[in-house]
């Protein structure tokens, strides 16, 4: 959806709780959000689960008539704590998580070697970044991601954190730095 | 690598799964569950209502086809052996009884049903000898006496019905071209039938209590009187046949037909019948008209139409035979 003016209508529908417009706004949004949580917690099962669970959290804050300036913004709080929620739970099993998110990056990262567009980067740059991005602490990971695969803004992003716009663009610019680092190590 | 560098690089990744896309085939049905999550929820009431169409329509979606002509086999088959069902349960069934009406109506489909008139003509009459047993039976019955006295006259009145019918078709098939050996064994069928359902008749008619006897002499008499009717033109149809030369009458059976029919027409004559005493109770009957034309009706058939056979009779037998014979004759006519 290119056309800013379209956003807009179809962010106003799905604030009205049009579900053929939350439809569209799942088509929009779907493959953004589950990213935003893969990289979170480096599961395929559980970021599908979290995904849904988002969506239709995020529909119920819509029936209730919560107050949401930024939508954009807001889904991605939504997904936020949804994953925060997920590791409260998961709290006493950390090791074991860890443990999983590790297989299942592994196991991604394996399958994509099957594919013939996936293994002619394996060994490219983009690699790097992926295995770069990979070992990046989750604050940094999280804002790299908002800001670069997502393309929220600034502003969009010191929502979804909860921080400054200041805050943003130090965390952002250490993230940025901190990844080069790794990726040129 | 550079910055610039980097930052193509992060973009790219949004394109392998590695780099978080998820698989197309979980984000449709992913959706498609949302979709029904976020739709608003049905109460029970339309729920159950909806149940109902949506069994009908599984089963007439993917059954219908098959279903139609299995369904269409069920109810003929269903309606068949409903049918067989009932009128077996009617077989059994007496006057008032909830079936009757089902057990008349199949004799009546089965009497429009037989040819040739020979057969039909038979069946009639079992039809009177079935009349006859239910009358039997309902006099047996432990019931009300008023209920059992309406039951007993009905069955009565039905009875001289039918078997005044049984005459006529007789008198019918004998004036037209059945061959004569079927004819007279119809008519010797006939013969004997009327003469044990008149006894079965006259013994129940004793068997009766006294108030209901009362009230059913009439039209008990009146059967009697009917059967005999029909029985004596039987006889008529057998003395006729054996006088043009059937084969199939031997001359002491007619004898010893006529002879029995004579002894029928004494017993019920009402000043000796036993019989017409417990129908009639403890009236003093008067010799009705009809008793007096039974009586000569049964004289003239045997003085006229078997005027052969008693000839031959007298012929083969000594006179004293003959003026027994006569005394006889002249006793009924007394």
């Amino acid at each position: 959806m290119k056309n800013p003016l379209e956003k807009t209508i179809l962010f106003l529908k799905v604030k009205n709780k049009d579900k053929e417009a939350y439809g569209r706004f799942y088509d929009l949004y779907a493959t953004r959000i589950y990213r935003f949580i893969f990289f979170k917690i480096n599961s395929v099962a559980d970021a599908q689960d979290l995904t849904s669970e988002v969506f239709l959290k995020l529909w119920q804050y819509l029936k209730e008539d919560k107050e949401i300036k930024n939508l954009n913004a807001f889904t991605y709080m939504v997904a936020r704590n949804t994953v925060i929620d997920f590791f409260r739970s998961k709290a006493r099993k950390e090791d074991s998580v860890e443990e999983v998110e590790e297989s299942d990056l592994a196991k991604a990262t394996a399958d994509n070697r099957a594919d013939p567009l996936a293994q002619q980067i394996v060994n490219s740059d983009l690699n790097q970044v992926l295995k770069g991005l990979e070992n990046l602490k989750d604050e940094y990971k999280e804002v790299i991601i908002l800001k670069y695969l997502d393309e929220l803004s600034i502003g969009e992003i010191a929502e979804v954190l909860n921080k400054s716009r200041g805050a943003v663009r130090v965390l952002l610019h250490r993230a940025a730095k901190a990844l080069k680092e790794t990726v040129n190590a | 690598m550079h910055s610039k560098d980097l930052i193509k690089n992060l973009k790219q990744l949004k394109n392998l799964e590695a780099g978080g896309r998820p698989q197309e085939s979980w984000l449709a049905s992913s959706k498609e569950i949302l979709m029904s999550q976020i739709q608003p929820q049905p109460t029970k009431e339309i729920l159950a209502d909806r149940q109902a169409i949506y069994y009908w329509q599984y089963f007439s979606g993917r059954f219908g086809l098959l279903l139609k002509p299995a369904l269409a086999v069920f109810l003929m088959v269903a309606v068949m052996f409903g049918y067989a069902a009932t009128v077996g349960l009617a077989d059994d069934s007496l006057p008032g009884d909830m079936f009757y009406s089902v057990k008349t109506a199949s004799e009546r489909v089965q009497l429009a049903l037989t040819f040739p008139e020979d057969k039909n003509v038979q069946l009639q009459m079992d039809f009177v000898n079935r009349r006859v047993d239910e009358l039997q039976k309902l006099a047996a019955q432990d019931n009300n006496k008023v209920a059992k006295a309406r039951k007993v006259s009905e069955t009565a009145k039905q009875i001289s019905k039918d078997v005044k019918i049984v005459k006529e078709k007789l008198n019918k098939i004998s004036a037209a071209s059945v061959p004569k050996t079927d004819l007279t064994e119809v008519a010797k069928n006939i013969d004997t039938q009327t003469l044990q359902a008149g006894q079965t008749l006259a013994d129940t008619a004793a068997t009766l209590p006294t108030d209901v006897q009362g009230e059913v002499a009439d039209d008990m008499r009146e059967a009697l009187k009917n059967i005999e009717e029909t029985g004596t033109a039987a006889l008529a149809v057998i003395v006729k046949n054996y006088e043009s030369g059937d084969s199939k009458i031997s001359d002491n059976e007619v004898t010893a037909r006529v002879a029995d029919r004579l002894k029928n027409l004494e017993k019920i004559q009402p000043s000796k019948s036993t019989t017409t005493e417990a129908l009639t109770g403890d009236q003093a009957i008067p010799e009705t008209q009809s008793q007096d034309k039974i009586k000569i009706q049964g004289f003239i058939i045997l003085t006229t139409s078997t005027n052969t056979l008693l000839n031959g009779y007298l012929k083969t037998d000594s006179t004293s035979s003959t003026a027994q014979t006569s005394e006889t004759t002249n006793s009924l006519v007394k």
